[in-house]
């Protein structure tokens, strides 16, 4: 049964007539702790499949959207991810952590089934010939921003590093990137701790060395929850040390956790909220309409996965591939900023990349 | 229309056995169904208030419970072991997951935990969680109420969860329940099709019988009825999983929430659809067997009639000898027993009537008999008066002849008495110079008067004998004229002088003038004998007809005039005049005004036929009371040319 996998979304802006429509999936994290990330880059997916039936669909056809629930662990993603292919969908948007990304895109290559990936953004899929594509750059150029910025912004000789062994392939991934970037600037981290997210003990004991470490910089390579249940912790003791978070932490639960705590921290995000651009502003609209809640950086990056291959199944020759198609035709026109991929697949421009400073508890982008 | 009885017999049926097929089916259609749909209507919102009242209760049983921990607080306010007794509540407590006390600021103060997390209480220890409260404007909260969050995703279980909360003072004690219960509620209360669902305020789902689906944070506020008036207990219709669904909302007050219970709009109609196809089933059903029986009743009620028109048939062919008809209705037994009586009726009437006939067909051969003697009597009736006629006419032209006669014999009279007498005076004077001569008293003076009056006289008799003679030829002509039908060339002027010296003696004893206007140079090649014939009857007609004691003197006029080759001949009098109703019967033959007085009725009916027949020719006559009579003829001048070649030939020859 259909249902125990994910749920098939008709929504009522189009008729399901079966016969007559194109079936595309998404796989993502629809429950626990990163459930905030992969229901919002499955509204964003949701709300393309609408906009795109509403101007026609493909190439006449209706639009189906099949989604399903990894519950954030690999091995239900490559469950999901299979069932999907049997479905017969044209292409999957997903997942929506990189270490979910890991399994499933082996399996991608196998079957020839292009995935859009929304929310992974780790180096481990750079530089590969696969069948996975994404308009978020890899944490390469993001950290290499991040870590300009805050060596610009503070003082930094040394830096304490926190890693969630969960999503190890981001995690560990961005860890590398920004010791890199910081090494480069002669910068070496003088703490570096992991720990398993769900673990709150680890997390508490983690805390505590924190706080009372002597340090330049914290930075937190955990999701919203845990960086905020850290921050919490660290700021009770220690209100002055900078700390900054990589990207996945940058969510309105988030803020919501933090409340007051939250002040002055450093957070990339994937999303400008203070964009002018009308697209990006009616969409802003249109996505609180539908989901009353405000659209996140996973729901953008969700929307403009799903334009993407959408635009591919509409655009492409019939001879040709969608992944054919993406790859000759590299730059596209995205909601907040157009994207180019490169010859593998990856974003090149770090596009939606947003360097944010959480005040009054908004994130205020300050770069770029 | 007209149609056969038995079709007749068959529709009745039908329609009668159709009445209370469509009087159900409408008061089904009209009253039951929409009853049936209100019934399921209401039961789905009765099911959905009781789920309602279900998660309210267990809801109101949360806000009892929180209601003792809040009274245990106020009761022994020794905050050292506040966070133990909260310890204390969580793990008695099936429903709260975390209890804590926010001061002012909203940051937890004291906070409560299951066993397995009291290790990490300091984690929670100052937490912000002031977004768990109400909006700012609901602020400060009534002491004694108790109020319920959004759903949130709590920060200490990781878990989809709503908070309860109230004022105990400045404080705030906040309890978090876990709503992984809830889709277990929604899983036990959904059956079979119909789902029961629970929605946030935002139309997020939070229960759905699918654990999975219940904490996707999956939105339904695509759908206008979970998002518009929220307030209000409704029914309508949204899209899940590409199935239309009936869905019953009932909002939850406290919490906001919206108790969905929805069953796919098929099967909601399904339960009519039923009822319909039950329906539809019986209504065949009874319909066949109403055509059945139907079919049976036409056949049997059809028979008797059919046998009747069958026997009536029979009748009209001559075959008496009809069948009793088979049948349980006395109406028809009794139409049977009359018509066989009826038949075996015209039977004995037929044979009388043959007799009849025997007898009347002697009397028409009879009768036939007696009028073929009379018709042949009327046929030669006819023959004699044909011939009659023929001898009247034959008898006019002779009459016409006699006057004719009579004209010219008293013509000659006067030249032949003339030349008798002198001729008598002659032998007076003869006489007279012999005695003279014997008695010689002759003297020369007396030869030579003798001489000369025996000159005289003999020049006297020549003359009149001259003219006797004169007379004679012109008679001898029109006689052969009036006698035969002579084609010949004549001048018109010279016969009809010659027609009125022979009427001269019939005119003079009459106060008639006659008058001719006719060119003297107008030659035929005609009939003159015809001509005269036509003109003597016309002039008789007149002198006839055309006097009366009012009329004592009569003029007639003929004239003549050439048009192109027609010859236009008048003949007018200023007589009495006819009567129009005489006027067409003029020409009819035996028609005249004086039977008994010398008319024979044929003069102008001659007349009409020797215009037209002989000459060729048309005849008018017009005529008015006291203004006298015109007959206009107008006659072919050559009347060879309107002849056959055969006939004008004949009449040639003839003449030649």
């Amino acid at each position: 049964m259909l249902r125990h996998f994910g749920l098939l979304l008709c929504l009522p802006l189009f008729a399901c007539d079966q016969s007559d429509t194109v079936t595309i999936g998404f796989v993502g994290s629809l429950t626990g702790s990163t459930a905030d990330i992969g229901s919002q880059a499955r509204n964003g997916t949701i709300l393309a499949v609408e906009h795109w039936n509403e101007a026609g669909g493909i190439n006449g056809k209706a639009i189906e959207l099949v989604t399903k629930d990894d519950k954030n662990e690999p091995d239900i993603a490559q469950l999901s991810f299979n069932a999907l292919v049997e479905l017969g969908v044209a292409g999957i948007i997903g997942p929506t952590s990189s270490s979910n990304a890991e399994a499933i895109i082996p399996l991608a290559n196998k079957a020839q089934m292009p995935i859009i990936g929304t929310t992974v953004t780790s180096d481990l899929f750079n530089d590969q010939d696969d069948y996975f594509f994404r308009p978020a750059a890899s944490t390469r150029s993001g950290t290499e921003q991040l870590s300009d910025f805050l060596t610009a912004q503070f003082s930094i000789q040394h830096y304490a590093i926190i890693t969630d062994l969960s999503n190890a392939a981001f995690t560990g991934s961005w860890k590398a990137q920004f010791g890199q970037w910081m090494r480069e600037k002669g910068i070496e981290p003088n703490f570096e701790q992991d720990f398993v997210s769900g673990d709150n003990l680890a997390l508490l004991d983690v805390s505590q060395q924190l706080a009372l470490m002597d340090t330049d910089l914290i930075v937190l390579v955990t999701n919203a929850r845990d960086s905020a249940l850290l921050i919490k912790q660290i700021r009770s003791i220690n209100t002055n040390v900078p700390i900054a978070t990589s990207a996945w932490a940058g969510t309105d639960e988030f803020l919501r956790l933090i409340g007051r705590d939250g002040e002055g921290l450093i957070i990339p995000r994937y999303i400008n909220d203070a964009s002018d651009s009308e697209r990006f502003r009616l969409l802003q609209v249109q996505y609180e309409e539908r989901f009353q809640q405000r659209m996140g950086y996973a729901a953008l990056l969700g929307y403009n996965a799903s334009q993407l291959l959408l635009t591919a199944m509409t655009q492409k020759d019939k001879k040709q591939s969608i992944k054919e198609y993406l790859l000759s035709t590299k730059v596209f026109d995205g909601v907040l900023a157009d994207f180019e991929l490169n010859e593998f697949g990856d974003e090149v421009r770090n596009a939606f990349y947003f360097i944010t400073e959480v005040r009054d508890g908004q994130f205020m982008t300050l770069e770029p | 229309m007209r149609r056969t009885l038995f079709l007749e017999l068959l529709r009745q049926q039908f329609t009668v056995a159709l009445i209370p097929i469509v009087l159900i089916g409408g008061v089904a259609y009209q009253i039951l169904f929409p009853r049936l749909t209100e019934e399921l209507r209401q039961n789905r919102q009765t099911l959905a208030l009781s789920v309602g009242e279900q998660v309210e209760a267990r809801l109101a049983s949360s806000e009892d419970h929180l209601k003792l921990i809040a009274l245990d607080i106020i009761n022994n306010p020794n905050a050292a072991s506040l966070a133990n007794r909260l310890d204390a509540f969580v793990q008695v407590s099936d429903i709260f997951e975390a209890i804590y006390v926010t001061g002012m600021d909203g940051k937890i103060d004291h906070i409560g935990l299951p066993i397995a997390d009291i290790s990490t209480r300091r984690l929670f220890q100052d937490m912000d969680v002031s977004f768990t409260a109400l909006s700012a404007e609901q602020q400060p909260l009534e002491p004694g109420r108790y109020y319920w969050s959004n759903v949130f995703i709590s920060p200490i279980s990781g878990q989809q969860s709503v908070a309860l909360f109230t004022a105990i003072g400045t404080s705030h004690l906040i309890a978090e329940i876990d709503l992984r219960e809830l889709p277990s509620l929604s899983q036990r209360l959904s059956r079979g099709e119909i789902m029961v669902l629970l929605l946030d305020d935002k139309a997020t789902l939070i229960a759905h019988p699918d654990m999975d689906i219940s904490q996707q944070q999956f939105s339904l506020g695509y759908a206008s009825l979970f998002t518009e008036n929220m307030a209000s207990l409704r029914t309508g219709t949204f899209i899940w999983n590409s199935i239309e669904q009936f869905a019953t909302v009932v909002p939850l007050a406290a919490t906001r929430w919206q108790v969905v219970v929805s069953q796919p709009l098929t099967s909601f109609n399904a339960t009519i659809q039923y009822l319909t196809v039950i329906w539809l089933l019986l209504a065949s059903a009874t319909f066949v067997i109403t055509a059945f029986i139907a079919y049976r009743t036409a056949v049997r009620e059809s028979k008797p009639i059919t046998e009747l028109q069958a026997m009536t048939e029979a009748v009209s062919q001559g075959n008496y000898d009809v069948p009793r008809i088979e049948t349980h209705i006395d109406e028809f037994e009794s139409v049977s027993n009359a018509f066989i009586a009826m038949a075996s009726q015209i039977q004995s009437r037929e044979r009388e009537l043959n007799d009849l006939n025997t007898a009347l067909e002697g009397r028409v051969a009879e009768r036939t008999a007696e009028l073929m003697s009379i018709n042949e009597a009327l046929t030669n009736s006819v023959l004699r008066l044909e011939t009659t006629m023929e001898q009247l006419v034959q008898s006019e032209k002779l009459a016409s002849l006699g006057s004719l006669v009579a004209g010219i014999a008293h013509e000659l009279n006067t030249p032949i008495g003339n030349a008798k007498i002198a001729v008598t005076s002659q032998q007076d004077y003869i006489r007279d110079v012999r005695q003279d001569l014997e008695q010689g008293r002759l003297t020369k003076s007396l030869l030579d008067q003798f001489m000369e009056d025996i000159d005289s006289t003999a020049d006297m008799a020549l003359r009149n004998m001259n003219r006797a003679s004169d007379l004679i030829r012109s008679f001898k002509q029109v006689a052969v004229d009036q006698t035969s039908s002579n084609l010949r060339t004549f001048n018109l002027a010279t016969v009809i002088n010659e027609v009125l010296v022979t009427l001269r003696p019939t005119l003079k004893r009459s106060p008639v003038h006659v008058e001719t206007q006719v060119p003297a140079n107008i030659d035929m090649h005609s009939l003159p004998g015809s001509v005269s014939q036509v003109l003597t009857n016309l002039i008789n007609n007149a002198v006839h007809h055309g006097l009366s004691d009012n009329h004592k003197s009569l003029t007639i006029n003929i004239s003549a005039d050439l048009k192109d080759d027609l010859v236009l001949l008048t003949v007018r009098d200023n007589g009495i005049g006819m009567p129009a109703e005489n006027i067409k019967r003029a020409f009819d033959p035996f028609f005249t005004t004086k039977m008994g007085q010398g008319g024979s009725g044929l003069g102008l009916n001659i007349v009409h036929r020797m215009v037209r027949g002989m000459l060729k020719g048309n005849i008018e006559l017009t005529s008015r009371e006291g203004q006298g009579t015109t007959f206009v003829m107008t006659l072919p001048r050559d009347v060879t040319g309107q002849l056959s070649a055969t006939q004008a030939n004949v009449m040639m020859n003839h003449h030649g």
